[in-house]
């Protein structure tokens, strides 16, 4: 495999197959982020391609010194992240209590889909994660994104700094925080002891 | 230590992000503390069952539906998105460049690439801070995400057009004044579309170094910022014979007659506008600022400020003055159009 560094240059150059290797490199730990950033495969996959191509009109942003991987972290988190709150922007004009009205100037009461299990019947662990994942959904974008990146995809601080740009000190309040939220969110669930 | 100041911690010291002394003190407590022992235990095993949650499988159609996707990317004409807007400090100011031109250095092609790269997009270090970030103060109140939008690069903003902080204050007086709280009901303001336009003008030219000269000539003349790259970044010149491209920096109402003496070089193509919007990101900037002044104003309200408050503040300011900076840079932008000269060498001679 030739160095990272010879595939960004080539792919600067117009080297679309260089791209593509960096883009194999990279593909799985891009598809597994951007599902747990849009909570479906669906999107996942369409943002994954997102990101990729974002990332080749943009590589001439790319400094060398973080590596392409944390590089491609950024710009995923970037689009899924942007995606989302374009879609809260559509939804976010209706609060939650209020009621919604029709274009025919009828009122409906509003309802919301109930998207939490009850404990009982989580036992396997694919329904687990798929329950974890529905409390991840739940969460704010800048709490989700510190829980997927350092939890989930294991970055370091140092790199989920360089990702959310950030300094370090931001990175731990936030992720504390989040952390926080989530596990008050499984013990409320009676998933924690 | 409290409770309260040991559990703060708890996330990073499962991280092994604390330092020695918070380790002692922190393990020191949990000996003795059944409440944050818990509270420590759960954290653990969250972390541990967050990190064995697996991995979702990519469908195999990715790399062959990816593969089509990039060539039509790569073959889209004239493509508005892939222009980038270069740092201030990679634009040669013409007459200088003329100048090592007369003496035989041709700037562009003595910049390695990797350097060239390297210029772009150096992020400002951040100072760090402990407690609430400047952005999660804001976030908390609007619920935005992140955005680090890498296309849009740092341009400094020559001093003379940076808002002072006075001036800030100024504005933040005068709202507080006409408008006081009852700002935030007002209806948003009717958004104007916003557009960052550029030219890309294609030129057959016999030879390259010559037409090259001609056209810093022309930037010099008209005392306009240009930049020359060492190959066309543009998609439709990369299937072409020899390409280079030049960049030139010109006032909106100029571009045309630019537009024109650059045409005189070689036998030019009718050039191709694009626009980029930027509507979205000047509105994002625009409520940056409104609420970032409303949280300065309650914080300004108030008669006394605690240690995290007065902290918050300065940020605040901070982030207001970078809001404004943004936005004139936004400004600038709209009301600036880059012309961006394609070179082919013509071969039929």
């Amino acid at each position: 495999m030739e160095l990272e560094e010879q595939l960004v240059k080539r792919s600067l150059q117009g080297d679309t197959i260089a791209f593509e290797q960096l883009v194999i490199q990279y593909q799985n730990k891009i598809y597994a982020l951007s599902y747990r950033y849009m909570g479906n495969e669906e999107d996942a996959y369409d943002m994954t391609q997102e990101a990729f191509l974002k990332a080749y009109r943009s590589l001439r942003t790319f400094k060398g010194d973080s590596s392409f991987g944390t590089w491609m972290y950024r710009v995923a988190t970037n689009v899924c992240l942007d995606e989302l709150r374009r879609r809260k922007r559509r939804i976010m004009p209706l609060s939650l209590d209020e009621p919604v009205a029709t274009t025919d100037g009828d009122e409906l009461a509003k309802e919301l889909p109930d998207t939490s299990l009850t404990p009982d019947i989580i036992y396997e662990q694919k329904e687990f994660s798929e329950y974890i994942q529905s409390l991840l959904n739940e969460m704010k974008a800048d709490h989700k994104s510190v829980i997927v990146l350092r939890d989930i995809m294991e970055l370091s601080y140092e790199e989920m700094a360089e990702v959310l740009n950030c300094s370090l000190g931001t990175v731990k309040s936030r992720l504390s925080r989040a952390r926080n939220t989530l596990r008050k969110k499984l013990e409320d669930r009676e998933l924690l002891p | 230590m409290k409770c309260e100041h040991i559990r703060e911690l708890l996330s990073a010291y499962v991280d092994n992000m604390t330092d020695a002394k918070e380790n002692r003190i922190i393990a020191a407590h949990l000996a003795e503390c059944e409440a944050c022992r818990h509270e420590y235990d759960n954290l653990q095993l969250m972390c541990t069952i967050l990190g064995n949650m697996g991995q979702p499988e990519l469908p195999e159609r990715f790399t062959e539906e990816f593969h089509k996707r990039l060539l039509e990317e790569k073959t889209r004409l004239f493509s508005a998105k892939e222009f980038r807007r270069p740092r201030k400090s990679g634009w040669v100011a013409a007459g200088l460049a003329a100048i090592a031109l007369t003496i035989g250095i041709y700037v562009s092609s003595i910049i390695p690439i990797g350097a060239w790269i390297a210029n772009f997009d150096e992020k400002p270090a951040e100072k760090e801070r402990n407690n609430i970030a400047i952005e999660d103060i804001i976030r908390s109140i609007k619920g935005w995400g992140t955005d680090n939008n890498e296309v849009v690069n740092e341009v400094k903003i020559a001093d003379s057009q940076k808002k002072s902080p006075t001036k800030i204050d100024d504005e933040i007086t005068s709202n507080e004044n006409n408008a006081g709280e009852k700002v935030v009901d007002e209806e948003p303001l009717p958004v104007v579309p916003k557009y960052i336009e550029d030219y890309a003008t294609k030129i057959k030219v016999k030879d390259m170094e010559e037409a090259t000269d001609q056209i810093v000539q022309i930037a010099a003349a008209n005392n306009l910022e240009y930049k020359a790259l060492p190959y066309a970044s543009n998609a439709q010149a990369l299937s072409a014979n020899k390409s280079k491209e030049v960049n030139i920096k010109v006032d909106k109402n100029k571009s045309q007659s630019l537009i024109k003496q650059l045409n005189n070089i070689g036998q030019a193509a009718s050039p191709v506008q694009n626009k980029l919007e930027i509507t979205n990101e000047y509105a994002q900037v625009e409520e940056q600022i409104y609420i970032t002044k409303k949280l300065i104003n309650k914080l300004e309200g108030k008669n006394e400020l605690s240690a995290n408050e007065a902290t918050d503040l300065v940020e605040l300011k901070k982030h207001l003055e970078e809001s404004y900076t943004k936005k004139i840079e936004l400004d600038k932008e709209v009301n600036t159009v880059i012309v961006r000269v394609i070179l082919e060498e013509d071969v039929s001679h």
